[in-house]
């Protein structure tokens, strides 16, 4: 029984010091380093909270800041809006898994495969984006697209929305198709038709499953970093710049580090409390 | 009566919804076919006619984009680093998760809460947060600029928790029974869970194997970030190439997308229940 008692200590030990070593300790580093200012050769130098008072004050961070938000607002409004649609759209269809497939391959492409299929969808001169404008008499809607600062963040987020649109579907399907049948059976009987149906019966039944899917479009868009890398750099200016590009940009290209994790906290904290106050939230709808 | 019911339902709304439905699956799946077909033509026959289906198939576009990055490396190396790197993390998460799923769903003692939320912690702590810290600190014992096994340390980290969590439901859902039965055999704890569990869970570890290799095959961030020599570097890096210095060369670029695409796009194809399955898993775990 010795064995017993052991067994579950021994079992579990290693992915415990791997998450303390590789995850608490990194978190904690962090906080540290963004109280100095480190090159990375030299010595550390602490200077308090001066990487947050510059950060504050300046303009590229903010711009990286509200960018972050509104790629991830939008690309979760569009993502979750496109992948109900669909789902609806396809869930009573003998083809629904024809569907799945369509819509959910673009999630298995790397985004630095998408980004290139996109940037040559954009290109200016040659792209067949602006080739079909062109050829059907829309000259005047061409555009520059990834090199304008005014559509560059629609065009990051039209390929957003084009990637990952398929996996909330997929979710959306699962929790519809768990509805039980015979809630529906009973509208039929009151004479509701299939959009009453959709309004006031499937969407309700699964509101639960729908404020997670929201929650983790919203954060995996906090995270995105490679289609926007590939497709712009962060530019024209700092048009695309969202915070995963400025904390990568200023450890790796400029070798602030403390800076940058300076930047890295921040984007723990978001992160931390849009999941914790959507958790919170979930509770309350579950009740 | 059959009449009447297809009248009843071809409304418009129905029409609408119809032709969205179509318009997204061109949307989705034409820039992917486009890209696999153009690049058997010429740069000049991609910009000059770029709908056009190739005449004179060009597969030397293959050996151009295989052959694109200089002396000390080509798509092969790139392919084999990506290959190098998703094995070694694919083997460490294993090597974690499936022994602690297993105390996770069998045992009770004193420290499974900590365990719980360290992988809560793991969940919600986004990666790109500890990525700066991590690197340095890696950094101070050689695991970091150019290594392989630095950068399977931080996709391990990344990508551990969800695998533990599938692998713990799976062991719960096995009936005590089986493993008890073992017992009475004279199997010892540990021979219970090597001999009954171990073999019992394969359908799990296809499960985290497919959800962990889709992750870490399509990282570019993290690869960038450890990785900066060409010898070392992993595919996605090689294809993000094409854009900074390489994007003239239409024919070439769309072919090394294609090399990098058309693998998946076949594994799909035929695995494509397991491999949904396996994603959905991760998210609906969370």
């Amino acid at each position: 029984m010795k064995e017993r008692r052991w067994l579950p200590y021994w079992f579990s030990t290693p992915l415990v010091i791997f998450i303390l070593l590789f995850m608490a300790y990194p978190i904690f580093y962090g906080i540290f380093l963004g109280f100095h200012e480190w090159d990375g050769l030299g010595a550390m130098k602490f200077i308090g909270f001066d990487n947050y008072r510059t950060m504050f004050q300046d303009k590229v961070f903010w711009k990286a800041f509200a960018n972050t938000f509104v790629y991830a607002a939008i690309s979760m409004v569009g993502n979750v809006g496109l992948g109900l649609f669909l789902a609806l759209a396809v869930v009573k269809r003998r083809s629904v898994n024809f569907y799945r497939v369509v819509f959910y391959l673009p999630i298995l492409l790397s985004g630095t495969a998408v980004a290139l299929i996109w940037s040559r969808i954009y290109e200016p001169y040659t792209g067949i984006l602006n080739t079909v404008l062109n050829a059907v008499g829309l000259e005047a809607w061409t555009n520059q697209w990834l090199g304008n600062a005014d559509t560059a963040m629609g065009a990051t987020l039209v390929v957003a929305i084009w990637k990952h649109c398929g996996f909330p579907m997929v979710l959306f399907l699962t929790a519809i198709m768990s509805v039980p049948g015979d809630v529906y059976e009973a509208a039929k009987l009151d004479g509701v038709n299939s959009w009453q149906e959709t309004l006031y019966i499937t969407i309700p039944m699964i509101r639960g499953q729908f404020l997670t899917i929201v929650m983790l479009q919203l954060v995996n868009a906090m995270k995105a970093f490679d289609t926007i890398w590939v497709m712009t750099g962060g530019g024209p200016g700092t048009a695309t710049t969202v915070l995963t590009l400025e904390i990568y940009l200023e450890a790796f290209r400029h070798s602030e580090y403390g800076y940058a994790s300076a930047l890295s906290t921040i984007l723990i904290a978001i992160i931390v409390l849009i999941a914790a106050g959507f958790k919170k939230l979930t509770a309350c709808f579950e009740d | 009566m059959g009449s009447m019911i297809k009248l009843r339902r071809l409304t418009l709304g129905r029409i609408i919804v119809q032709i969205l439905l179509l318009i997204w699956v061109v949307v989705t799946l034409y820039p992917i076919i486009w890209v696999a077909y153009s690049s058997l033509k010429t740069t000049g026959e991609i910009l000059g006619t770029p709908f056009s289906l190739p005449t004179d198939p060009q597969f030397q576009n293959y050996v151009a984009a295989w052959n694109a990055f200089g002396k000390n490396a080509t798509l092969g190396t790139f392919l084999i680093n990506s290959i190098k790197v998703s094995v070694f993390s694919i083997l460490m998460i294993l090597a974690l998760s499936i022994p602690a799923g297993y105390a996770l769903a069998r045992y009770q003692f004193r420290g499974k809460g900590l365990v719980f939320a360290l992988i809560a912690m793991v969940i919600a702590v986004p990666a790109q947060g500890i990525m700066v810290p991590m690197f340095l600190q890696l950094n101070e014992v050689g695991l970091a600029s150019n290594s392989h096994v630095g950068l399977a340390i931080a996709h391990t980290i990344t990508n551990c928790a969800m695998p533990t969590l599938i692998l713990s439901s799976f062991f719960r859902d096995i009936p005590v029974s089986v493993e008890e039965a073992a017992l009475i055999d004279g199997c010892t704890e540990l021979g219970k869970f090597f001999r009954i569990a171990l073999p019992l869970c394969m359908p799990a570890v296809v499960t985290v194997l497919i959800l962990t290799f889709v992750n870490v095959w399509n990282d570019l961030l993290f690869s960038l970030v450890f990785l900066t020599k060409s010898q070392y570097k992993t595919l996605t890096q090689g294809l993000a190439y094409f854009v900074n210095e390489g994007g003239v060369d239409y024919a070439r670029t769309f072919a090394a997308v294609s090399i990098s695409i058309i693998p998946i796009v076949i594994i799909f194809l035929f695995f494509q229940k397991s491999i949904i399955s396996a994603m959905t898993a991760g998210a609906e775990k969370g």
